[in-house]
Protein backbone atom coordinates (compact mmCIF):
# COMPACT_ATOMS: atom_id res chain seq x y z
CA UNK A 1 0.00 0.00 0.00
CA UNK A 2 2.65 2.51 1.24
CA UNK A 3 4.55 1.83 -2.14
CA UNK A 4 1.35 2.36 -4.20
CA UNK A 5 0.43 5.76 -2.70
CA UNK A 6 3.90 6.73 -3.03
CA UNK A 7 3.05 6.72 -7.03
CA UNK A 8 1.67 9.83 -8.61
CA UNK A 9 -2.24 9.89 -7.95
CA UNK A 10 -4.95 10.87 -9.90
CA UNK A 11 -8.40 11.40 -9.03
CA UNK A 12 -10.26 10.75 -12.33
CA UNK A 13 -13.99 11.45 -12.74
CA UNK A 14 -15.34 9.67 -15.74
CA UNK A 15 -18.88 9.25 -16.64
CA UNK A 16 -18.71 7.54 -19.60
CA UNK A 17 -19.03 3.58 -18.74
CA UNK A 18 -17.06 3.06 -22.71
CA UNK A 19 -14.30 4.96 -21.44
CA UNK A 20 -13.67 4.78 -18.01
CA UNK A 21 -12.33 1.43 -17.75
CA UNK A 22 -9.83 2.29 -21.14
CA UNK A 23 -8.62 5.81 -19.80
CA UNK A 24 -7.78 3.69 -16.20
CA UNK A 25 -5.90 1.25 -17.90
CA UNK A 26 -3.57 3.49 -20.13
CA UNK A 27 -3.18 5.97 -17.45
CA UNK A 28 -2.18 2.87 -14.90
CA UNK A 29 0.66 1.52 -17.37
CA UNK A 30 2.14 4.89 -17.55
CA UNK A 31 2.81 4.26 -13.74
CA UNK A 32 -0.18 6.68 -12.20
CA UNK A 33 -2.15 5.75 -9.40
CA UNK A 34 -5.67 5.96 -10.21
CA UNK A 35 -9.02 6.71 -7.71
CA UNK A 36 -12.22 7.39 -9.11
CA UNK A 37 -15.32 9.24 -8.75
CA UNK A 38 -18.65 9.41 -10.58
CA UNK A 39 -19.93 12.42 -8.61
CA UNK A 40 -18.74 15.57 -7.12
CA UNK A 41 -20.21 14.62 -3.73
CA UNK A 42 -17.85 11.03 -3.89
CA UNK A 43 -14.72 12.53 -5.09
CA UNK A 44 -14.56 15.27 -2.32
CA UNK A 45 -15.04 12.78 0.33
CA UNK A 46 -12.09 10.08 -1.46
CA UNK A 47 -9.84 13.01 -1.81
CA UNK A 48 -10.53 13.85 1.43
CA UNK A 49 -8.74 10.97 3.03
CA UNK A 50 -5.37 10.47 3.30
CA UNK A 51 -5.04 7.67 0.95
CA UNK A 52 -7.32 9.27 -1.60
CA UNK A 53 -5.42 12.55 -1.79
CA UNK A 54 -4.96 13.30 -5.43
CA UNK A 55 -1.57 15.21 -7.23
CA UNK A 56 -3.97 15.83 -10.13
CA UNK A 57 -7.70 15.67 -11.13
CA UNK A 58 -8.79 15.04 -14.54
CA UNK A 59 -12.13 15.21 -15.83
CA UNK A 60 -13.37 14.18 -18.99
CA UNK A 61 -16.44 16.37 -20.42
CA UNK A 62 -19.71 14.55 -20.98
CA UNK A 63 -22.66 16.64 -21.26
CA UNK A 64 -22.32 19.71 -19.00
CA UNK A 65 -20.23 22.44 -20.52
CA UNK A 66 -16.33 22.76 -19.85
CA UNK A 67 -16.74 25.60 -17.31
CA UNK A 68 -19.14 23.55 -15.65
CA UNK A 69 -16.16 20.74 -15.23
CA UNK A 70 -13.90 23.17 -14.59
CA UNK A 71 -16.26 24.57 -11.33
CA UNK A 72 -16.46 21.13 -10.23
CA UNK A 73 -12.58 20.17 -10.55
CA UNK A 74 -11.77 23.76 -8.62
CA UNK A 75 -14.66 22.74 -5.82
CA UNK A 76 -13.55 19.37 -5.29
CA UNK A 77 -9.88 21.03 -4.82
CA UNK A 78 -11.06 23.45 -2.70
CA UNK A 79 -13.91 21.55 -0.43
CA UNK A 80 -11.61 18.56 -0.30
CA UNK A 81 -8.62 20.76 1.13
CA UNK A 82 -6.36 19.98 -1.44
CA UNK A 83 -3.18 22.16 -2.52
CA UNK A 84 -3.92 25.35 -4.45
CA UNK A 85 -1.52 24.09 -6.83
CA UNK A 86 -3.65 20.59 -7.63
CA UNK A 87 -4.22 20.77 -11.41
CA UNK A 88 -7.35 20.33 -12.60
CA UNK A 89 -7.37 18.92 -16.58
CA UNK A 90 -10.91 19.10 -18.37
CA UNK A 91 -10.63 16.83 -21.99
CA UNK A 92 -13.08 18.78 -23.84
CA UNK A 93 -15.41 16.11 -25.87
CA UNK A 94 -16.05 18.43 -28.82
CA UNK A 95 -14.41 20.96 -30.63
CA UNK A 96 -12.95 21.84 -33.78
CA UNK A 97 -10.51 21.18 -36.03
CA UNK A 98 -8.14 24.54 -35.02
CA UNK A 99 -8.25 23.51 -31.38
CA UNK A 100 -7.17 20.23 -32.14
CA UNK A 101 -4.12 19.19 -30.31
CA UNK A 102 -4.20 21.80 -28.12
CA UNK A 103 -3.69 22.36 -24.25
CA UNK A 104 -5.24 25.50 -23.15
CA UNK A 105 -4.25 27.05 -19.59
CA UNK A 106 -7.77 28.59 -18.31
CA UNK A 107 -6.13 29.40 -14.68
CA UNK A 108 -3.30 29.16 -12.55
CA UNK A 109 -3.63 25.50 -12.53
CA UNK A 110 -6.42 24.61 -14.54
CA UNK A 111 -6.12 23.33 -18.27
CA UNK A 112 -8.55 22.39 -20.80
CA UNK A 113 -7.07 19.85 -23.09
CA UNK A 114 -8.46 19.51 -26.57
CA UNK A 115 -7.16 16.07 -27.43
CA UNK A 116 -5.94 14.86 -30.54
CA UNK A 117 -4.74 11.57 -29.15
CA UNK A 118 -4.48 9.89 -26.47
CA UNK A 119 -0.61 10.75 -26.39
CA UNK A 120 -1.10 14.21 -26.26
CA UNK A 121 -3.10 13.85 -22.78
CA UNK A 122 -0.16 11.45 -21.50
CA UNK A 123 2.56 13.75 -21.97
CA UNK A 124 0.67 16.94 -20.56
CA UNK A 125 -0.25 14.72 -17.45
CA UNK A 126 3.27 13.97 -16.98
CA UNK A 127 4.77 17.42 -17.41
CA UNK A 128 1.43 18.87 -14.80
CA UNK A 129 2.17 15.89 -12.28
CA UNK A 130 6.18 16.61 -12.34
CA UNK A 131 5.65 20.16 -12.19
CA UNK A 132 3.47 19.61 -8.75
CA UNK A 133 5.17 17.07 -7.28
CA UNK A 134 8.24 19.09 -7.12
CA UNK A 135 6.02 21.94 -5.58
CA UNK A 136 5.36 20.16 -3.20
CA UNK A 137 8.51 18.64 -2.14
CA UNK A 138 9.59 22.48 -2.17
CA UNK A 139 7.00 22.82 0.21
CA UNK A 140 7.66 20.57 2.27
CA UNK A 141 11.74 21.63 2.36
CA UNK A 142 10.53 25.23 3.13
CA UNK A 143 7.91 24.31 5.67
CA UNK B 1 -11.39 -1.28 -66.79
CA UNK B 2 -10.52 -2.94 -63.24
CA UNK B 3 -12.95 -5.55 -61.74
CA UNK B 4 -10.95 -4.74 -58.38
CA UNK B 5 -14.43 -5.07 -56.54
CA UNK B 6 -15.34 -8.49 -55.46
CA UNK B 7 -18.79 -8.52 -57.20
CA UNK B 8 -17.96 -7.63 -60.09
CA UNK B 9 -15.38 -10.17 -60.44
CA UNK B 10 -17.78 -12.80 -59.70
CA UNK B 11 -20.25 -11.80 -62.24
CA UNK B 12 -20.18 -14.06 -65.62
CA UNK B 13 -18.60 -12.64 -68.40
CA UNK B 14 -21.72 -12.44 -70.59
CA UNK B 15 -23.29 -10.39 -67.69
CA UNK B 16 -20.16 -8.18 -67.41
CA UNK B 17 -20.56 -8.01 -70.82
CA UNK B 18 -24.41 -6.59 -71.22
CA UNK B 19 -23.54 -4.80 -68.47
CA UNK B 20 -19.93 -2.97 -69.68
CA UNK B 21 -21.48 -0.02 -71.82
CA UNK B 22 -22.91 1.24 -68.49
CA UNK B 23 -20.11 0.61 -66.04
CA UNK B 24 -18.30 4.09 -65.56
CA UNK B 25 -14.71 4.51 -63.27
CA UNK B 26 -15.34 7.37 -60.84
CA UNK B 27 -13.36 9.08 -58.12
CA UNK B 28 -15.20 9.78 -54.99
CA UNK B 29 -13.88 12.47 -52.64
CA UNK B 30 -14.12 11.94 -48.69
CA UNK B 31 -17.23 13.54 -47.28
CA UNK B 32 -19.73 12.93 -50.70
CA UNK B 33 -23.15 11.91 -50.16
CA UNK B 34 -23.69 9.71 -52.45
CA UNK B 35 -27.31 9.31 -51.50
CA UNK B 36 -29.96 11.70 -49.37
CA UNK B 37 -32.65 9.38 -47.40
CA UNK B 38 -35.91 9.46 -48.95
CA UNK B 39 -34.38 10.48 -52.31
CA UNK B 40 -34.71 7.26 -55.17
CA UNK B 41 -31.35 5.35 -56.01
CA UNK B 42 -30.40 6.50 -59.26
CA UNK B 43 -26.60 5.24 -59.45
CA UNK B 44 -25.00 1.82 -57.98
CA UNK B 45 -21.40 2.40 -56.84
CA UNK B 46 -18.92 -0.72 -56.74
CA UNK B 47 -16.17 0.36 -55.06
CA UNK B 48 -12.44 -0.46 -55.92
CA UNK B 49 -10.21 0.91 -53.30
CA UNK B 50 -12.69 3.70 -51.51
CA UNK B 51 -14.84 2.87 -48.19
CA UNK B 52 -18.31 4.25 -48.24
CA UNK B 53 -20.84 4.01 -45.00
CA UNK B 54 -24.27 3.20 -44.75
CA UNK B 55 -25.27 6.09 -42.04
CA UNK B 56 -28.16 7.29 -39.78
CA UNK B 57 -28.35 10.23 -38.54
CA UNK B 58 -30.71 10.99 -35.31
CA UNK B 59 -33.06 14.42 -34.87
CA UNK B 60 -30.52 15.85 -32.64
CA UNK B 61 -27.70 15.27 -34.95
CA UNK B 62 -25.65 12.51 -33.90
CA UNK B 63 -25.14 9.95 -36.53
CA UNK B 64 -24.00 6.57 -36.55
CA UNK B 65 -23.03 4.01 -38.65
CA UNK B 66 -25.19 0.79 -39.52
CA UNK B 67 -23.44 -0.60 -42.46
CA UNK B 68 -19.50 -0.76 -44.40
CA UNK B 69 -19.50 -0.70 -47.88
CA UNK B 70 -16.20 -1.27 -49.41
CA UNK B 71 -14.39 -3.60 -52.81
CA UNK B 72 -16.91 -6.55 -51.23
CA UNK B 73 -20.07 -4.99 -51.89
CA UNK B 74 -21.90 -2.76 -53.58
CA UNK B 75 -23.71 0.79 -52.69
CA UNK B 76 -27.44 1.37 -53.02
CA UNK B 77 -28.76 -2.52 -53.36
CA UNK B 78 -32.37 -1.12 -53.00
CA UNK B 79 -32.23 0.22 -55.89
CA UNK B 80 -33.16 -3.49 -57.38
CA UNK B 81 -35.56 -3.80 -54.74
CA UNK B 82 -39.07 -2.82 -54.46
CA UNK B 83 -39.33 0.88 -53.25
CA UNK B 84 -36.11 2.74 -54.71
CA UNK B 85 -35.63 4.98 -52.20
CA UNK B 86 -34.82 4.32 -48.62
CA UNK B 87 -36.40 6.34 -45.69
CA UNK B 88 -33.33 6.33 -43.01
CA UNK B 89 -30.27 5.51 -44.39
CA UNK B 90 -27.99 8.24 -45.86
CA UNK B 91 -24.47 6.80 -48.43
CA UNK B 92 -21.65 8.64 -47.51
CA UNK B 93 -17.80 8.50 -48.91
CA UNK B 94 -15.43 8.05 -45.49
CA UNK B 95 -12.18 7.17 -47.44
CA UNK B 96 -11.64 8.45 -50.95
CA UNK B 97 -10.82 6.80 -53.73
CA UNK B 98 -12.57 4.89 -57.40
CA UNK B 99 -15.76 3.00 -57.32
CA UNK B 100 -17.64 1.82 -60.71
CA UNK B 101 -20.89 3.41 -61.07
CA UNK B 102 -23.72 1.94 -62.42
CA UNK B 103 -27.52 3.86 -63.37
CA UNK B 104 -29.64 1.77 -61.60
CA UNK B 105 -32.14 1.32 -64.61
CA UNK B 106 -30.06 -0.79 -67.09
CA UNK B 107 -28.76 -2.80 -63.76
CA UNK B 108 -32.15 -3.93 -62.76
CA UNK B 109 -33.49 -4.70 -66.64
CA UNK B 110 -30.43 -6.94 -66.24
CA UNK B 111 -31.57 -8.11 -62.68
CA UNK B 112 -34.80 -8.72 -64.34
CA UNK B 113 -33.40 -10.81 -67.11
CA UNK B 114 -30.36 -12.52 -65.59
CA UNK B 115 -30.56 -15.33 -62.99
CA UNK B 116 -26.73 -15.44 -62.70
CA UNK B 117 -26.84 -11.71 -61.69
CA UNK B 118 -29.46 -12.12 -59.57
CA UNK B 119 -28.06 -14.54 -57.61
CA UNK B 120 -24.79 -12.47 -57.56
CA UNK B 121 -26.37 -9.43 -55.64
CA UNK B 122 -29.02 -11.47 -53.60
CA UNK B 123 -25.94 -13.04 -52.22
CA UNK B 124 -24.42 -10.14 -51.59
CA UNK B 125 -27.69 -8.64 -49.98
CA UNK B 126 -27.23 -11.67 -47.51
CA UNK B 127 -23.61 -11.03 -46.60
CA UNK B 128 -24.46 -7.16 -45.46
CA UNK B 129 -27.62 -8.22 -43.88
CA UNK B 130 -25.29 -10.42 -42.16
CA UNK B 131 -22.86 -7.46 -41.40
CA UNK B 132 -25.58 -5.71 -39.87
CA UNK B 133 -26.75 -8.26 -37.90
CA UNK B 134 -22.78 -8.74 -36.41
CA UNK B 135 -22.15 -5.43 -35.98
CA UNK B 136 -25.59 -4.79 -33.65
CA UNK B 137 -25.13 -7.82 -31.59
CA UNK B 138 -21.13 -6.76 -31.90
CA UNK B 139 -22.06 -3.07 -30.47
CA UNK B 140 -24.28 -4.39 -27.58
CA UNK B 141 -21.75 -7.07 -26.47
CA UNK B 142 -18.44 -5.97 -26.73
CA UNK B 143 -15.81 -3.71 -25.41
CA UNK B 144 -14.64 -0.92 -27.21
CA UNK B 145 -11.25 -1.70 -27.38
CA UNK B 146 -12.42 -4.92 -29.36
CA UNK B 147 -14.94 -2.89 -31.54
CA UNK B 148 -12.56 -0.61 -32.61
CA UNK B 149 -10.51 -3.09 -33.27
CA UNK B 150 -12.71 -5.19 -35.46
CA UNK B 151 -13.78 -1.90 -36.83
CA UNK B 152 -10.79 -0.71 -38.23
CA UNK B 153 -9.86 -4.94 -39.52
CA UNK B 154 -12.97 -4.21 -41.78
CA UNK B 155 -12.11 -0.77 -42.74
CA UNK B 156 -8.64 -2.08 -43.45
CA UNK B 157 -10.07 -5.30 -45.74
CA UNK B 158 -12.74 -3.25 -47.59
CA UNK B 159 -9.72 -0.98 -49.12
CA UNK B 160 -6.43 -3.50 -49.40
CA UNK B 161 -4.32 -1.08 -47.45
CA UNK B 162 -2.83 -0.33 -44.33
CA UNK B 163 -3.08 3.03 -44.04
CA UNK B 164 -6.52 4.23 -43.00
CA UNK B 165 -6.92 8.02 -43.46
CA UNK B 166 -9.71 7.98 -40.88
CA UNK B 167 -9.72 11.00 -37.79
CA UNK B 168 -11.03 10.00 -34.13
CA UNK B 169 -13.67 11.88 -34.47
CA UNK B 170 -14.79 10.10 -37.60
CA UNK B 171 -14.45 6.69 -36.51
CA UNK B 172 -16.43 8.05 -32.81
CA UNK B 173 -19.11 8.75 -35.48
CA UNK B 174 -18.92 5.54 -36.94
CA UNK B 175 -18.72 3.49 -33.41
CA UNK B 176 -21.87 5.37 -32.19
CA UNK B 177 -19.65 6.16 -28.83
CA UNK B 178 -17.84 9.22 -27.81
CA UNK B 179 -14.70 10.35 -29.06
CA UNK B 180 -12.73 10.14 -25.85
CA UNK B 181 -13.38 6.50 -25.83
CA UNK B 182 -12.17 6.29 -29.44
CA UNK B 183 -9.02 8.55 -27.93
CA UNK B 184 -8.05 5.99 -25.16
CA UNK B 185 -9.24 2.68 -27.23
CA UNK B 186 -6.85 4.17 -30.00
CA UNK B 187 -4.28 5.00 -27.34
CA UNK B 188 -4.24 1.36 -25.82
CA UNK B 189 -4.00 -0.51 -29.15
CA UNK B 190 -0.70 1.75 -29.86
CA UNK B 191 0.75 1.38 -26.68
CA UNK B 192 0.71 -2.35 -28.04
CA UNK B 193 2.31 -1.52 -31.04
CA UNK B 194 -0.82 -2.70 -32.83
CA UNK B 195 -1.71 0.48 -34.91
CA UNK B 196 0.48 4.14 -35.54
CA UNK B 197 -2.03 6.77 -34.78
CA UNK B 198 -0.93 10.00 -36.40
CA UNK B 199 -3.18 13.10 -37.28
CA UNK B 200 -5.75 11.90 -39.11
CA UNK B 201 -4.25 8.58 -40.61
CA UNK B 202 -4.07 4.95 -38.59
CA UNK B 203 -2.06 2.13 -39.68
CA UNK B 204 -2.05 -0.77 -39.24
CA UNK B 205 1.54 -2.34 -37.72
CA UNK B 206 -0.22 -6.19 -36.69
CA UNK B 207 -2.86 -7.20 -38.38
CA UNK B 208 -2.42 -10.60 -36.48
CA UNK B 209 -2.06 -8.42 -33.20
CA UNK B 210 -5.23 -6.80 -34.43
CA UNK B 211 -7.54 -9.69 -35.32
CA UNK B 212 -6.74 -11.14 -31.55
CA UNK B 213 -7.71 -8.17 -30.04
CA UNK B 214 -10.82 -8.02 -32.29
CA UNK B 215 -14.23 -9.96 -30.75
CA UNK B 216 -14.79 -13.13 -32.71
CA UNK B 217 -16.95 -10.55 -34.89
CA UNK B 218 -14.44 -10.40 -37.42
CA UNK B 219 -13.42 -13.68 -38.33
CA UNK B 220 -17.44 -14.63 -38.53
CA UNK B 221 -18.31 -12.27 -41.18
CA UNK B 222 -15.39 -12.74 -42.72
CA UNK B 223 -16.23 -16.43 -43.40
CA UNK B 224 -20.15 -15.51 -44.24
CA UNK B 225 -18.89 -13.55 -46.68
CA UNK B 226 -16.45 -15.93 -48.10
CA UNK B 227 -19.19 -18.66 -47.72
CA UNK B 228 -21.50 -16.64 -49.70
CA UNK B 229 -19.08 -14.74 -52.29
CA UNK B 230 -16.81 -16.82 -52.54
CA UNK B 231 -12.53 -16.96 -51.32
CA UNK B 232 -11.11 -13.88 -51.10
CA UNK B 233 -7.27 -13.78 -52.55
CA UNK B 234 -5.62 -12.31 -49.61
CA UNK B 235 -2.22 -13.29 -51.04
CA UNK B 236 -1.70 -10.28 -53.16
Amino acid sequence: MSQEKALPTILLIELDDDTRPLLKHNLRSQGYRVIEALEEEDAIILAGTEKGRPDLILLNQVKLSIDEFLHMGRRIRQTAKLLSSTPVVVTAERFGADLEGKNIKVGENDYVAYLEDGQQLMNLLHRLLLEAITSQQIKHLTD
Amino acid sequence: MSTGNRLLAVLPGEVYDKLTPYLEEVWLERGTILHHPGEPIENLYFPLDCLLSITITMKDGSTAEAGMVGNREVCGINAIMGARETTQTEYIVQIAGSAIKVPARPLLEEFDRSKKLRDVLLSSTQALIAQISQTTACNSLHVLEQRLARWLLEAQDRIDSDDLKLTQEFISHMLGVRRAGVTQAAQKLQDRDLIEYNRGRVKVLDQQGLEATSCECFMTLREEYDRLLGTKDRDG
